[in-house]
């Protein structure tokens, strides 16, 4: 009897230590699982290193427009910044134009509040319908692209100092897609701008690539159109690049957000092809990670020359990207990116519930400044 | 019999009026403008209106004055050149005025910008025979650094009231974590003006309201109301007595109908049994129709500070009652247009995928409006108008007028185009004059000219 419950005690304890044996293994197993790959290119400046400042706008005026000193200023919904080499900045909304000092005082410089439509001749005359894009000409004006006019305008200082307005490119009112000469030519929808080293501009119309240089417009892509095809620029394929954003690196590479692709595609002009910078082509939201592998929505770009980088900002989490040394990583959160100033410092607004007011971010103390430190 | 017809036809095309519902449209004057002129405003004085307006360019670089004429009832100018109330250095931009018949005078205000960095609200009187009184204009609000801006003006008596908006760091908790930030936000404010000596009566401003702007007064029952944006839901609005004191602790809340989004540009006009208020929804169209429809609103405020039209809703997510003008206090709305903008289409297709198509008959109402008393109970609502080619581009701009009699069940009368050319009309004012007349100023721009400032006589039927 005795032995019997001896023998079933020994069997219950090597039942037990068998038991425990195997689970300790499993769980060593589990422990043992192949570590992240990391990427040492990347500094640790996450999200919340990044040190927001009210910038510019007094936050939601509605359609009130104010000129003023940065945040009492009421300005419009959605805008792009366009900093000069003097630190003074030209913010683009959808119907006016602003200057932003130095000391950050709001001026306006063409368009007037309440009213859309078209008009080119002196600023103050000067009427624009659904401006989503500027890029600098390089002599103190800038281009935009005039959405809703299907055109593209430039803005310049002329030599008494007064602001003018002129069409350079498209037929004000007719959409289509005529490449030839610039005033006679006609966009279909263009959107935003980007401008090489060579003062040649370049819009993103639909799914083509449209360039306006030496007053001609040409379509760089005529055989591509809707789709996806990386190759040949002539036959390259893109989708719903309108409305996302584009930009030019110091090659005088052009960078597409190729928005229902998922992907970054990056041109370039020496070999005349289109390529895939970035993003795996899946849907969904987005996620860091090589750039082959990461999930973008791109939704803008701008590009940070000391740093030789890219900022995107991502359509459906509004999280904002930097895309260096093959790998896409989240910087920002929360924000609709809107530019970038010379010593790397972010400008952005912080979505629906904040639209019309912009941020400064910069690195907390302590932290090498974007571009800054390179 | 064929005679008499002629003869009719003949006298009808003598006659000036362009009949038009019950609203009768006088021809266009043509004020003493020079330059790029914008921003009128109006108010009727003892047998004469002022019309003051802004010249210049208030943008960067530019140099813009405050003017003035008088227009006779009728619609005679009587001032053959412009009176030039401010020419301060800078820029004198978007100009209202308002008339005191004890004091006999007109006071007119401004947004100042003329230290170059930020605004202040300046005033000047004009007598009724148009001679400026105060050479060197009022400060109404000129702390530096501090921008005091969007004035409005109104006369209960012999004194004035000017309304402001001024900027405001206001501190704002999170919910969540309890940390208190510092947000920068306006505040509606208010002074009075003496219209015997110009002098600013009220010390310390009148706080009206937090995180609100774009004030805009009107004067009855021997007091005020005043009118702004909220800045978070609508249009709100505060009684001001006529000696000064805030007679509505909290702000009249939804003055518009709350949820349809008319809340931008706001204007009152004092009524019979109270007062009534418009405003609008400001988004242009837009490629997936996101923004909503352009549209425009009355709302009646009793004189015992009551909203009426606060208790109606509107379900946002369709627009339906607003674009289908089942809420009588709509004065005007865009609606989503079928087969090229046609047909109307049912309902608002909010973002729908394939985005934004045709406004029905290519119509756009938005941006600026203007309302002024009757003489009775009802309000007469001036309006801008869009044109769209294709989806989204407004390529052309007209005022319109309709006649409201809100305590008549809402009575509305037809819409009618009260200035409505090739070329572009916006920005109006309307006042009312003597008898059953109006005068409405608007801007008028030809394709590549400056924009000059016209006039016409609106009579009621």
């Amino acid at each position: 009897m005795a032995y019997a419950r001896v023998s079933r005690l020994i069997i219950v304890l090597v039942a037990l230590v068998t038991l425990f044996a195997v689970s300790s293994d499993v769980l060593a197993a589990k422990k043992k699982k192949p570590a992240k790959k990391k990427n040492p290119t990347i500094p640790a400046d996450d999200y919340d290193k990044w040190k927001p400042e009210p910038y510019i706008g007094a936050g939601a005026l509605g359609y009130t427009v104010l000129q003023g000193p940065g945040v009492q200023a009421g300005l419009p919904r959605r805008a792009n910044l366009q900093f000069d080499k003097d630190g003074s900045a030209v913010l683009v909304s959808e119907r006016i134009l602003f200057h932003i000092g130095k000391d950050r005082t709001v001026r306006i410089i063409a368009g007037r509040p309440g009213m859309s439509g078209f008009q080119d001749g002196p600023a103050q005359l000067a009427r624009f319908n659904k401006m989503n894009g500027v890029a600098r000409d390089g002599k103190g004006g800038f281009y935009v692209n005039d959405r809703g006019n299907v055109c593209i305008r430039h803005v310049f200082k002329k030599e008494d100092g007064s602001w003018w307005v002129e069409t350079i490119a498209g037929t004000p009112g007719t959409a289509g897609r005529k490449d030839g000469p610039a005033k006679e030519a006609q966009f279909d929808d263009p959107c935003n701008l980007a401008i090489n080293s060579k003062g040649e501009l370049f819009t993103c119309d639909r799914n083509f690539i449209r360039k306006i240089a030496g007053g001609e417009v040409t379509t760089l892509n005529p055989k591509g159109g809707s789709g996806f095809k990386d190759g040949p620029l002539e036959e390259a394929k893109f989708q719903m690049i309108m409305g996302a954003g584009c930009a030019f690196d110091d090659q005088d590479n052009l960078f597409i957000c190729d928005r229902w692709n998922h992907r970054f595609r990056k041109i370039d002009f020496k070999t005349n092809q289109a390529t895939t910078y970035a993003g795996s082509g899946k849907s969904g939201h987005h996620i860091d990670g090589e750039f082959g592998t990461c999930t973008v929505e791109p939704g803008g770009l701008a590009w940070n020359p000391k740093r030789k980088s890219f900022y995107a900002v991502m359509v459906d989490s509004a999280n904002l990207g930097r895309l260096e040394g093959g790998w896409l990583k989240t910087v920002g959160k929360s924000v609709r990116f809107t530019g970038l100033d010379r010593d790397g410092n972010i400008y952005a607004w912080r979505g629906r519930k904040d639209p019309v007011r912009f941020y400064r971010f910069t690195l907390q103390e302590g932290e090498a400044k974007e571009g800054g430190a390179q | 019999m064929k005679s008499a017809l002629i003869s009719v036809a003949i006298l009808l095309a003598i006659c000036s009026w362009a009949v038009a519902g019950e609203l009768a449209i006088g021809e266009p004057v043509a004020l003493p403008t020079r330059d790029y002129s914008v921003s009128p405003a109006v108010a009727y004085g003892d047998g004469s209106y002022l019309v003051v307006w802004q010249e210049g360019w208030h943008g960067l670089g530019g140099k813009a004055d405050i003017l003035a004429a008088r227009v006779a009832s009728g619609g005679k100018v009587l001032d053959a050149k412009p009176i030039v109330v401010s020419s301060a250095e800078g820029a004198q931009s978007d100009p209202a005025v308002a008339y005191s018949k004890d004091s006999k005078c007109f006071v007119v205000v401004w947004g100042d910008f003329r230290n170059g960095t930020d605004y202040d609200v300046y005033a000047a009187r004009v007598s009724a025979d148009g001679k400026v009184l105060d050479g060197k204009a009022i400060a109404v609000a000129a702390k530096a650094g501090l921008n005091e801006t969007g004035p409005s003006v109104g006369s209960a008596g012999k004194d004035f009231l000017v309304s402001w908006a001024s900027f405001k760091m206001t501190e704002v908790e999170n919910r969540k974590t309890k940390e208190k930030t510092q947000v920068p936000t306006y505040e509606v404010l208010a002074a009075r003006v003496s219209g015997s000596s110009g002098k600013v009566l009220d010390e310390k401003p009148l706080a009206l309201a937090e995180g609100c702007h774009s004030p805009a007064v009107a004067s009855g029952g021997g007091g005020y109301l005043v009118v702004f944006k909220n800045a978070a839901k609508g249009v709100d609005g505060a009684r001001v007595s006529a000696d000064g004191k805030k007679l509505d602790e909290t702000p009249i809340a939804n003055i518009t109908v709350t949820g349809a989004g008319c809340t931008e540009y706001p204007c009152v006009a004092a009524v019979k049994n109270g007062y009534v208020a418009a405003a609008s929804r400001a988004p242009q169209p837009d490629f997936w129709g996101w923004g909503g429809p352009g549209a425009f609103q009355v709302g009646r405020v009793t004189a015992d500070g009551k909203a009426p039209e606060a208790a109606h809703k509107v379900n946002g997510w369709t627009w339906g009652q607003l674009c289908d003008d089942t809420l009588p206090n709509v004065v005007d709305s865009a609606r989503w247009g079928k087969k090229n903008g046609e047909e109307p289409a049912p309902k608002w297709p909010k973002g729908i995928p394939g985005g934004f198509k045709f406004a029905y008959k290519h119509r756009w109402p938005y941006s600026f409006s203007s309302v002024a008393s009757d003489g009775k109970d009802g309000c007469v609502v001036a309006w801008t108008l869009g044109h769209l080619i294709g989806r989204v581009n407004v390529h052309n701009h007209d005022v319109l007028v309709r006649h409201f009699e809100p305590e008549n069940s809402w009575t509305k009368g037809p819409k009618v185009e009260a200035a409505a050319t090739k070329s572009d009309e916006t920005a109006p004012c309307i006042a009312k004059g003597a008898g059953s007349e109006l005068l409405l100023v608007y801007e008028f721009v030809e394709t590549g000219k400056p924009p000059v400032i016209a006039a016409r006589v609106v009579n009621l039927k």
